[in-house]
This record gives structure tokens, C-alpha cells and sequence, in this order.
């Protein structure tokens, strides 16, 4: 009985001590529910064929023919594996450069310079995909583009019609992203290594452990943690693309689409011109259904390896 | 310590107050559209409270009015070109004052920019937001429909309030009501505009005369004739100078070339060749036909000698920008009489047309604009009755399609020489409504002011433009016909994506038709195309069987 009540005081205890935290998240979980669960009733509207005088809830259900669409052509595999695939490269790629550039920073003992190169990097993240896709425009632009008047003609070669050449896409599509959100990515790395004690570095320059000894042993294992997160919530976005990226940059040229189109642009293209929200819905199910398991898978596997670092 | 601890709390609860407070407005509005939804007659006015600020004085009124022997307020779209004009609401109230007295009704003019009218429709009558004149409104490829509408029930059939309060309105459309119906059901009322169109290439006078070429007007020139022409362009003027200027991506300009019937549609789901003019009524899918194969080979053949630029299918400046940088000699499109003032005023230099179809009666051309009343609307009764009023031809003072289309008198333009009741030439004004408003959607477009250098002979030539198209007997069929896809839906969502790939492609020139059109074809297969052609062929037949 005793003992009961001791336990039952120290709940009462921990809570009030942690109330102010509970309170500080309590916008947090606000936020949350108005805007990430309440439309979540939305998802309904994947199975209905919409009758608005009947309204969402009374409208007739139709089973998944509101997915069919989806299927329905050969270049639908095509699409998936653009998702897919553009999200691995970016996610691995952009990762890896991230954590580089995090280390880079943080190695620069100017503080200055170490703020004015942060912000630099950080820039091209602030501006919208709409801008950018101009800036590549100047660039690519057949009669006009810099890269055609400059260095093809410098180089006596032929002046290439960059949005009918589907090759070279890949390759334009990854820069283009990893220049607008690297700076992004940068800061969660920099913020945790700056984080890190200066005892674990200062014990191995006096053991005489070189710089990348140090990067290799010490600030790569202390930063995993990190590095998984966000690897595990970036692929719960893996079928969801960058619609600004995948849309503006390429121009929407038709020539490119089967090494450009994702998820997302298909969807805008199908639906954009008769407001169709029940298959808009049934598009965003059907990306979150996938990209739900593919946490799920992941973190699967991450508890199997390493179980502290799993995030569930 | 305590201190401390006190400042976190009540850091916290501020903070946690502030997100609420913000967090309100918000969450309120997503409650009533989810009721709205449910209920859409009994919240709509709620709804508009909550959801529209710029209109809250009307709804307001709206709330209070109803049956109460009190004014009826209609609220009505404005279709603009991104910007509001300044005398939006000294139009207004001019319209007020003329139907608050006749019919007991005011009028809130809602502007919309013209690219963000379907989905901004679509949205507030999905969350129950109250409409009284809804504008279906298609311009170059941004084609919207009625079946847009009725697939979701959006739409109250008009036919009763037609026979009762739309009494003036029948003798003005004549054949073109057809336009608004759908099976038997009314559902919109087109406004007046010509009965159809021809097609031409308008080049730059400037440019011509250096040249030397003058176009006969009584001519209709093929793709073959234009050729030689733009290679004189070409030849005179050289590189970084084109003389096709096109814009828009995923179409093709075939319908310049070529008669085209696309039963309401952009072309995607099915056509009649030659328009059905030599009486066919067969459905086909256009980019199947030879005469695709051949329109792609011969503007592929531009393409490759230089006469389109190389980035049409990414170019971002549109006809009117490209033409006023001057490195381009002409445009293709539809024509009629005065269809070229408003590129002339922009531009600056007279143009000249090369016609290359003669002019029919069109369904898509005939109803560019339609007026539909929604479910939600309150008052039907009231709103036809003011729909009325703008097919009826009256003083230039009174005059309410007038107002709509042209703006305000001292304001907006300055008359230079009355004609008739509503009919002037005018000049522009200070305000900027010319500038901002499509002037054919509203009413009688026939008995509008027009502006200079249109002439007053330009209500004769529009009269005899569709007497033109009737006596020569260039009315098709199927006129008034609009296709449904609501039962091929999920077919038409992919064929929209697979054109959109490869229309622009082929239809621009860009690409080599040989190469391409066999892929694009096999993709449309893929799609469902023959499914969406089997049902428009059937309800096209039956609608036939109806007639």
C-alpha cells in the first residue's frame, strides 16, 4: 500500500517536473492535429465518387477504381523507378556531401568566414524552384542559353538542344538539387558536430591521431545517430518527389518526361485540367500507404543491426 | 530556481496561446468547410463568412437577406488577367444602381485571374461556398466544361428559370443556347459570342511591306504557300529571327491548318476531321490520322529550316511578348472581325492575316464563356432574372453587359462616336479595366462598346460574319455537342498525361514525326484512348438520334 503510494508520488513528482516540456510541445501537438490528422478524414474522398450535393461522407463509394489511373499506362513503372531512384541518389549523395561539408565547415577556426560560408551554401535553399528553374534556363537555353553562346561555341562544337537530350537529365536534375538543399541538410550535421565535445578531439591530437583518424574514429560514430534519423525520414518520403524540382527545372518538356516525370508531376499533368479530387486523393493514399511501409521496412531492419538507433 | 521555473511556464503559455490563437482561424474554417460538405445549402453563407475576408461586407448581407423582402445578393465571377482593375468596385456599384431598383438585387463582383478559375470554382463549390454565377470559361488550352460540373452535381438545371425569367435572352443566342445544354437538361448560358471562327497567320504589316508581300484576302493558303513566305522572312532577316511565333506547352496549332470539330474538348478525346463540315459525324482519334501525320511532317520541315525557335516547347514569353520583341514576323489563331485590335494596341504595329481556314460555326468558339448557376446559390429566381438583364440591348448608361465587359463610361474608356443603344467606338480611359478584363464574356458581346481602331461598321461586319458562316452553310452537325468523359475518367486522366508528353513534341515541330507519332500512338492505346472514343461516338450518337 505504502509502496503504492510512494510510486503513485513519484509519477505526480515527474510529471510536474517535466510540465513545463509537456507544455512547450503542447503548440507542437496542436499544430499536429489541425494540420497533419484533421484533413486525414480527406482520405475517404479516395474511395467516393465526389457528389457535392451529398457532400464527402454521403457520396457513393467506388471501390479502388479511383487508383486505376494510376496504372493505366506502360510508363507507370517508368515513374515509380524516377521516384525511386532520384530519391536513393539524392538521399545517398546527398548525404554523404552534406556530412562532408558539415565536417569541412566546422573545421574553418575563422568565425566569420565560417557564418559567411554557412549562409552562402545556404542561399540557393531559400529560393523557390520557380527562380531557379530560370537560372538553369540561362544556362541551357538553346539560342540564347550561356552554356550553348559561351562554352560549345568557344569549344567549336555543336550547340546542344539540352531540353530535347533526355542524357543528360539525370545528371542536371541531381546537381540542381544538391546545389539548392545541401546547405539545408549541412546544418543538422553542423549543428550536431558542433555539439560534440572538444575533450574526445583534444585526448587524440595529444594521442597524435591525424585529422582523418579523428573525422574517421571519433565524428563519423558520434554523428550516426543523427545520420540514421534522418535517412529513416527521408525514406518515408521515397515516393514523394520535389514537385518544383522535377516540374520547373525541366520545363515540363514532353521529350524529357521518361527520364524526368515522378509521381508527383504525373499526377499534376493527369489531373491538373479537370479538377479531379478523388483521384488526386487516391494519388497521395497510395504515396503514403508506400512511403509508410518503406519506414516501417527500414526501421525493421535498423533494429535489427543496431536497435539503439532505431527510431521506434 | 523557482524563479526559473515560473518564466519557463509562462513562456510556454504564451507561446502554446499564440499557436492556439493562430491555429483558430484555421481549424474554424476547416470544421465549417467539413460541415458545409455535409450540408452544403444550410452553412453556405457561414462558409463564405468564414473563408472570403475581401467579400465579408457582402456576405454579410447575404446572411441577412434571403427571403426577407430584403435585397438579394448575387455574387459573380470576374474573369481577369491576374490583376484586379482599379474601378472594380466603382463598377460595381454603377451595376447596383441599375438592378437594385429593377429586380431587388445587388451584385459583388468576385475577380479571378483566368488560369485559376477551374480549380478556385471547383474548390469553393466542394466546400459548399456560395456561387451565384458561376463562369465556365475556355481559353487556348485551359478548356473547362460543363460535364466539369454536372460529373460532381455542381450545377442546378436552368431549364424552368429559362422558360420563365430568360425571355430575352433566346432571341439574342439563337442556335448557340445549344451550347448550354447537356442531354435535355440546360445547365449554363453561353454568352454571345461570334458563332464561330476562321483561322489565319497574322503577320507584322512593318515587316510585310519590307518584303513586299501582300495578303490576299479572299484567299485561303495552304501550309505549302506559307512556306515560301517564311523563307523570305528567313532569308531577309536571318538567324535569332523567327516567323512562327508559339506558344503553350503539349498542343499543336493543327486546327489553323485544318477544319477541326473537338466536341468540347481540347482534341485529346476524340474529333470529327473537317470539322464534320462534309456531314461526317464519325468520332476518330485525331493523332492517329494521316492528316496529323502529314500537319507534323510539315511543321517538323519548319522547324528544321529555322522558322520556329528551337525552345518552343520551353519558351515562357508568351504570343504577345514574342511578338513585341520584334525577332518574330507573325502568329497563328483564330480569326473575325476586330480579333486583332487587341494584339495591334499591344504591340503597336498594324498586322495583316493570311487566312488559312474559312470561317464555321464551332461549339468550342460559340461558348467560350458560359454562365452556369450552382447548387449553391440561394435565390435562382433572382439570379436569372439578372442574367437577363445582360442579354437585353439598352442605353449605353444603362446598359449592364456593357459595364461587365468594358467598365465604366468616363472611367474606364471615353466614347469617340456613339452608334446606337450600347453601341460606341471608344477610346481607353485612366482606369485599367481594358487592360485587366476580357471584354467577350459578359452578355450581348455584338452590342458592347468596341475600341479604336475598331470602326462602327465593326457591329455590321460581326452580324455579317455569322450570317456569312449560316449562308454558306458552314454549320456543323454535331454544333452545340459537348462531350462527357465522367464515364471514362480514369481513361482520360492517363490520356491527359500522355499527351501532355508527347503532343507538344510533334505538334510543335520539335520533334520527328516518323519517329515519335508511332510511340505517341501506341501510349494513347496504353491509356484507354479507344474506350474514351467508343463513349464519345455513343453519346454523340444518341444526342444525334435526339436532335
Amino acid at each position: 500500500m505504502g509502496k503504492e503510494k510512494t510510486l503513485q508520488n513519484k509519477r505526480t513528482n515527474k510529471f510536474r517536473q517535466f510540465l513545463p516540456f509537456y507544455l512547450m510541445a503542447l503548440p507542437g501537438a496542436v499544430y499536429l492535429i489541425c494540420n497533419n490528422y484533421l484533413p486525414m478524414f480527406g482520405i475517404v474522398l479516395a474511395f467516393k465518387k465526389l457528389d457535392i450535393t451529398k457532400g464527402i461522407f454521403g457520396s457513393p463509394w467506388c471501390g479502388l477504381s479511383n487508383f486505376e489511373f494510376l496504372f493505366k499506362t506502360k510508363s507507370t513503372i517508368q515513374i515509380i523507378r524516377n521516384t525511386i531512384l532520384y530519391n536513393l541518389v539524392f538521399m545517398l549523395l546527398g548525404t554523404v556531401l552534406a556530412v562532408m561539408m558539415a565536417i569541412f565547415l566546422n573545421e574553418i577556426r575563422s568565425r566569420k568566414l565560417s557564418k559567411l560560408y554557412q549562409s552562402l551554401i545556404l542561399i540557393p535553399f531559400l529560393m523557390s524552384w520557380v527562380i531557379a528553374s530560370y537560372l538553369a534556363y540561362a544556362f541551357l537555353a538553346q539560342d540564347v542559353g550561356l552554356i550553348n553562346k559561351t562554352i560549345i561555341a568557344a569549344a567549336g562544337g555543336k550547340a546542344v538542344n539540352w531540353y530535347m537530350e533526355k542524357k543528360y537529365w539525370p545528371y542536371i536534375l541531381t546537381f540542381c538539387y544538391i546545389w539548392k538543399n545541401i546547405g539545408y541538410m549541412m546544418i543538422i550535421y553542423y549543428s550536431s558536430i558542433v555539439g560534440l565535445s572538444q575533450d574526445y578531439f583534444e585526448a587524440a591530437s595529444i594521442d597524435g591521431a591525424t585529422k582523418w583518424q579523428q573525422i574517421r574514429s571519433i565524428t563519423l560514430p558520434l554523428i550516426r545517430p543523427t545520420i540514421i534519423t534522418m535517412l529513416i525520414l527521408s525514406l518515408g518520403r521515397i515516393v514523394t518527389s520535389d514537385f518544383g524540382l522535377f516540374y520547373q527545372i525541366p520545363k515540363n518538356s514532353g521529350a524529357l518526361y521518361s527520364v524526368t516525370q515522378t509521381l508527383d508531376v504525373y499526377v499534376y499533368n493527369a489531373l491538373m485540367k479537370n479538377s479531379d479530387f478523388s483521384m488526386s486523393s487516391a494519388a497521395s493514399v497510395f504515396q503514403s500507404i508506400v512511403g509508410f511501409a518503406f519506414v516501417l521496412i527500414t526501421n525493421a531492419v535498423v533494429t535489427k543491426y543496431s536497435k539503439e538507433n532505431a527510431l521506434f | 530556481m523557482k524563479g526559473k521555473k515560473l518564466i519557463s511556464v509562462l513562456l510556454s503559455a504564451a507561446m502554446t496561446a499564440g499557436i492556439l490563437a493562430g491555429c483558430g482561424s484555421a481549424s474554424g474554417s476547416t470544421a465549417s468547410t467539413a460541415a458545409a460538405s455535409a450540408a452544403p445549402a444550410a452553412s453556405a453563407a457561414a462558409t463564405s463568412a468564414a473563408s472570403s475576408a475581401a467579400s465579408s461586407s457582402a456576405a454579410a448581407q447575404t446572411a441577412a437577406s434571403s427571403d426577407n423582402g430584403e435585397d438579394y445578393n448575387i455574387k459573380m465571377q470576374i474573369v481577369t488577367w491576374g490583376q484586379n482593375p482599379d474601378e472594380l468596385a466603382d463598377v460595381e456599384s454603377a451595376i447596383n444602381a441599375i438592378v437594385q431598383p429593377e429586380i431587388g438585387v445587388t451584385v459583388t463582383l468576385e475577380p479571378i485571374a483566368a488560369w485559376d478559375l477551374i480549380n478556385e470554382s471547383n474548390m469553393e463549390l466542394t466546400a459548399g461556398d456560395k456561387i451565384d454565377l458561376l463562369c465556365i470559361f475556355s481559353y487556348g488550352q485551359a478548356m473547362d466544361s460543363i460535364a466539369n460540373y454536372t460529373s460532381k452535381n455542381m450545377l442546378r438545371s436552368l431549364n424552368d428559370l429559362y422558360a420563365q425569367y430568360g425571355t430575352d435572352i433566346g432571341p439574342v443566342l439563337g442556335e448557340e443556347i445549344n451550347d448550354g445544354y447537356v442531354g435535355d437538361t440546360l445547365y449554363a448560358i453561353p454568352a454571345k459570342a461570334t458563332l464561330g471562327a476562321g483561322y489565319g497567320f497574322s503577320a507584322r504589316k512593318d515587316y510585310l511591306d519590307e518584303m513586299g508581300i501582300t495578303p490576299d484576302p479572299d484567299k485561303i493558303y495552304t501550309m505549302d504557300e506559307l512556306t515560301d513566305i517564311f523563307q523570305k522572312y528567313k532569308d531577309k532577316y536571318g538567324d535569332g529571327h523567327y516567323a512562327l511565333s508559339l506558344y503553350g506547352a503539349g498542343t499543336d496549332v493543327y486546327s489553323t491548318f485544318n477544319p477541326l470539330e473537338t466536341l468540347g474538348g481540347t482534341g485529346n478525346n476524340g474529333v470529327l476531321l473537317d470539322s464534320g463540315l462534309d456531314g461526317n459525324t464519325k468520332v476518330v482519334d485525331l493523332f492517329e490520322t494521316d492528316e496529323y501525320m502529314n500537319y507534323c511532317k510539315q511543321i517538323h520541315s519548319w522547324f528544321g529550316a529555322g522558322f520556329i525557335n528551337p525552345d518552343v516547347n520551353t519558351i515562357s514569353d508568351d504570343v504577345t511578348s514574342q511578338m513585341k520583341s520584334g525577332n518574330y514576323l507573325g502568329m497563328v489563331g483564330t480569326v473575325y472581325p476586330g480579333s486583332l485590335v487587341g494584339i495591334e494596341n499591344n504591340v503597336g504595329v498594324e498586322f495583316e492575316t493570311f487566312n488559312t481556314v474559312a470561317p464555321y460555326a464551332s461549339t468550342t468558339a460559340s461558348s467560350m464563356a458560359l454562365w452556369a448557376i450552382p447548387t449553391t446559390c440561394e435565390n435562382p429566381e433572382k439570379t436569372m432574372q439578372f442574367l437577363n438583364i445582360l442579354y437585353q440591348d439598352r442605353d449605353l448608361s444603362k446598359d449592364v453587359d456593357s459595364l461587365l465587359a468594358s467598365g465604366l463610361e468616363g472611367k474606364s474608356y471615353d466614347v469617340t462616336q456613339a452608334v446606337s443603344g450600347s453601341k460606341a467606338i471608344v477610346k481607353a480611359g485612366t482606369g485599367t479595366w481594358s487592360k485587366w478584363v476580357p471584354d467577350t464574356l459578359y452578355g450581348n458581346y455584338y452590342t458592347t462598346p468596341k475600341y479604336e481602331p475598331n470602326t462602327a461598321d465593326i457591329y455590321d461586319q460581326l452580324a455579317a460574319f455569322d450570317k456569312g458562316i449560316t449562308d454558306a452553310n458552314r454549320i456543323p452537325k454535331t454544333f452545340g455537342y459537348v462531350f462527357d468523359p465522367a464515364a471514362v475518367s480514369t481513361q482520360a486522366a492517363a490520356v491527359t498525361s500522355v499527351t501532355s508528353q508527347y503532343r507538344g513534341l510533334v505538334g510543335y515541330g520539335a520533334a520527328d514525326p516518323e519517329e515519335v507519332l508511332p510511340e505517341f500512338i501506341s501510349a494513347l492505346k496504353d491509356a484507354g484512348i479507344d474506350d474514351i472514343i467508343a463513349e464519345n461516338q455513343k453519346q454523340l450518337d444518341a444526342w444525334l438520334a435526339k436532335k
